[in-house]
């Protein structure tokens, strides 16, 4: 092969733009055929590739693990036995019926009683003038607004106390 | 997928992938180990292997998977066990095959010492043989990206096998 031939070619395969079979001259010529002495410093590098191409698992690997694949649990067939499915089906069936009545007469007893229990204590209290209406819902928003302020009041007493204290440590 | 059907299209991956293991691991008793592994777990899952349009590269996958939960594991240490090169049919003097091991020993570590991905490229193509598009698919990388690895890895090993000529380093 050409001297001329393998630079040009090196040059190509260090910038990556060798196609297949020209890597594979390459491989040739460093494997079989006498290198240059200026090309003699990437010898190592394709003999380095060859003697990876032959690298092989253990001979007797495919033997091991197809005896290991061999004694692999198998999954169990299970044939369907229809008596035996039918009666599941009616057991799951039955106790679905029996859950949703019980369900069904809790609620309605629970729901009686709230429905009583929120009648008998409210009762006195309800107030159906307009006017009542009016006062009860000023007064309660009063009562609001008076805990509001109460609370901004507390809240900038403790930011004056913790300024105090934070000129005190950081004299 | 019966045994006989497993022996015929996946088994014949054995090499390949062993090969691609090692050049993550670095330590042939565990790369065996790793495609033990991968081969069981292909065979548990032989039923699907079908939907795979490309069932080399996701048997590529697997095993980069494995190798990579491999070498995180706290008690690997790389290299514990030196690989052997055969020299019984070898006629080349001790002193000779001493020497030749030694360089094969050197370019393994500057591969080996690559980024994960340039390594993973630059075997594909080099020892592998493989196309653009085939790297692009087994490895799941793009096409440009794929080149860009290639190119620096090689020119990194050049600078390197230069160097060494000239500095003995």
């Amino acid at each position: 092969m050409e001297f001329n031939n393998i630079t040009q070619l090196l040059d190509k395969y260090w910038k990556g733009e060798t196609s297949l079979q020209e890597e594979e001259k390459l491989k040739q010529y460093f494997n079989n055929g006498k290198v240059a002495p200026e090309h003699q410093q990437f010898q190592p590098l394709f003999q380095f590739f060859k003697e990876e191409q032959d690298v092989m698992i253990s001979d007797d690997f495919e033997k091991r693990l197809l005896e290991q694949i061999k004694n692999e649990p198998q999954a169990k067939v299970r044939t369907l036995n229809w008596a035996r499915s039918i009666r599941t089906i009616a057991a799951v069936g039955i106790v679905l019926l029996g859950s949703i009545f019980i369900f069904n007469q809790v609620n309605k007893t629970t729901e009686n009683n709230t429905v009583a229990k929120t009648d008998d204590r409210f009762a006195p209290y309800e107030i159906t003038d307009e006017k009542e209406a009016y006062e009860a819902t000023k007064a309660a928003l009063l009562l609001l607004s008076g805990k509001m302020k109460k609370g901004t009041s507390k809240a900038s007493k403790g930011l004056i106390e913790i300024k105090a204290a934070k000129k005190r440590t950081f004299k | 997928m019966e045994i006989k059907q497993f022996t015929s299209e996946v088994l014949p991956l054995k090499n390949k992938l062993y090969r691609f293991a090692l050049r993550i691991v670095g330590n042939p008793a565990e790369a065996e180990d790793v495609i033990q592994e991968v081969m069981i777990k292909l065979w548990k899952q032989r039923d699907k292997l079908a939907e795979y349009s490309n069932l080399e590269a996701w048997c590529i996958r697997i095993t980069k998977n494995l190798s990579i939960d491999k070498t995180r594991n706290k008690h690997y240490k790389m290299g514990i066990i030196p690989e052997g090169f055969d020299v019984t049919s070898d006629q080349r003097t001790p002193h000779q095959v001493t020497e030749s091991q030694d360089t094969m020993q050197r370019i393994k570590n500057m591969i080996n010492a690559l980024p994960n991905k340039q390594k993973e490229v630059m075997h594909m193509r080099d020892i592998e043989g493989l196309s653009y598009k085939e790297i692009e698919e087994q490895l799941q990388i793009p096409m440009s990206q794929v080149k860009v690895y290639l190119f620096r890895a090689r020119k990194h090993i050049k600078s390197q096998l230069i160097n060494s000529e000239n500095y003995g380093i």
